[in-house]
């Protein structure tokens, strides 16, 4: 599986969630491509030596968040991008912006000058 | 739900486990029998007119290291049973001859503040007993996640004992819960076995086959005790690390007890 899935339990976030965000990282660095399958919960469960609840959990999470697609009888697999819905996208953007405003402010730098940024900076 | 009604649908869940993988029924067994021959061993130590503090710890420290050694093949079993694998003794064992150091550093920490305990628990002062009784009751909690996290994340014995400590904070109803509901089914089990073994010296005389009966139902109390204990610790370890709950500790009826901090 292309996912760089190392627990660290040192992070202090739960396994099911760290599971949950190594998927989300793989998918946004390309390691992970659209429509591509994902291991089993039993394999994933046996490979990181966990409770195949845990992997059940965060399959289902990213299930629910339009990240991947769980195929009665075939597997799970990567979602297409199409099936990302416009909620989910608001929200993943809300969570990024929350984040950055943190960051901003923990460089004493106010969330105006940040979005003033943004709109001078070129994607 | 009471606490009593979530004592009794823990134990349930972990009899569940158990009677589906009663090999993990083998590993107090196993314990009990190495604690015996550690006292025939080192016993008559005790007998002697005054043993000295270090060979007190000594004892201390076997019995304790042989404990955790069990300890830590039940537990890596118990996990195994709880992610639907089959348990073996052999496993176990593999399990805890793999870590050695922390075996031993964890015994020693462990047996130090035991004899310190013990030491606070002999004054004759009430505010050094009461302080004693506090104080071993925290770290019994603060601790009661440090063999799994031994078995499962690869530590050391002093930071399985800081890992515990930190996992506590996220579930110290459900630790609490657990320790207490552990004695409280214990204390009750151990009145019945009391009473059985009783009326079997009463019905058999002082027997040879009085005392075998009474050393296989003594035997028989620690396997069921000791290992659905370990199950139940298991499980609660996978709900503090990995955010889930385990079956069959899930369900309507056990929602109540599991609340993610």
């Amino acid at each position: 599986m292309p996912i760089d899935l190392r627990i660290d339990y040192d992070r202090g976030v739960p396994v099911y969630r760290q599971i949950y965000e190594a998927v989300i990282g793989a998918l946004a660095s390309g390691a992970l491509a659209r429509d591509e399958q994902l291991p089993t919960i039993h394999e994933l469960a046996e490979q990181l030596a966990i409770n195949p609840n845990t992997v059940a959990r965060a399959y289902r999470d990213l299930d629910a968040d339009g990240y991947i697609v769980s195929q009665r009888g075939r597997g799970t697999f990567a979602a297409p991008e199409h099936e990302r819905s416009a909620a989910d996208k608001d929200r993943a953007l809300r969570e990024i912006y929350h984040e950055a405003v943190a960051e901003a402010a923990r460089h004493g730098i106010a969330a105006a000058e940040m979005v003033r940024y943004f709109r001078k900076v070129k994607p | 739900m009471t606490v009593f009604d979530a004592i009794v649908e823990l134990t349930k869940a972990s009899w569940r486990v158990l009677r589906r993988n009663p090999t993990l029924m083998w590993f107090p067994l196993l314990s009990l029998l190495s604690t015996i021959v550690v006292l025939v061993f080192l016993g008559p130590i005790l007998l002697r007119d005054e043993p000295t503090w270090l060979a007190l710890f000594a004892i201390g420290f076997a019995i304790q290291l042989v404990a955790i050694f069990w300890r830590v093949g039940l537990t890596s079993e118990a996990l195994k049973a709880l992610r639907g694998e089959r348990p073996s003794v052999a496993g176990g064992v593999a399990a805890a001859m793999s870590r050695p150091s922390a075996i031993v550093s964890l015994s020693a920490v462990t047996s130090s503040v035991g004899f310190v305990l013990g030491l606070l628990g002999r004054s004759s002062r009430g505010a050094v007993r009461i302080a004693r009784a506090l104080i071993g009751t925290a770290w019994s909690l603060a601790t009661y996640l440090a063999v799994p996290v031994m078995v499962q994340e690869r530590r050391g014995g002093i930071p399985s004992l800081r890992r515990s400590g930190d996992l506590f904070k996220r579930t110290w109803g459900e630790t609490t819960l657990s320790e207490v509901g552990l004695r409280v089914i214990t204390a009750h089990l151990a009145f019945l076995l009391l009473v059985v073994a009783v009326l079997l010296v009463k019905l058999l005389g002082d027997s040879a086959l009085a005392i075998l009966l009474v050393f296989a139902l003594v035997a028989a109390f620690a396997a069921v005790i000791g290992a659905l204990e370990a199950i139940y610790r298991s499980a609660l370890y996978v709900f503090a690390s990995e955010g889930v709950v385990p079956e069959p500790f899930g369900g309507p009826e056990l929602d109540d007890i599991w609340r993610v901090k």
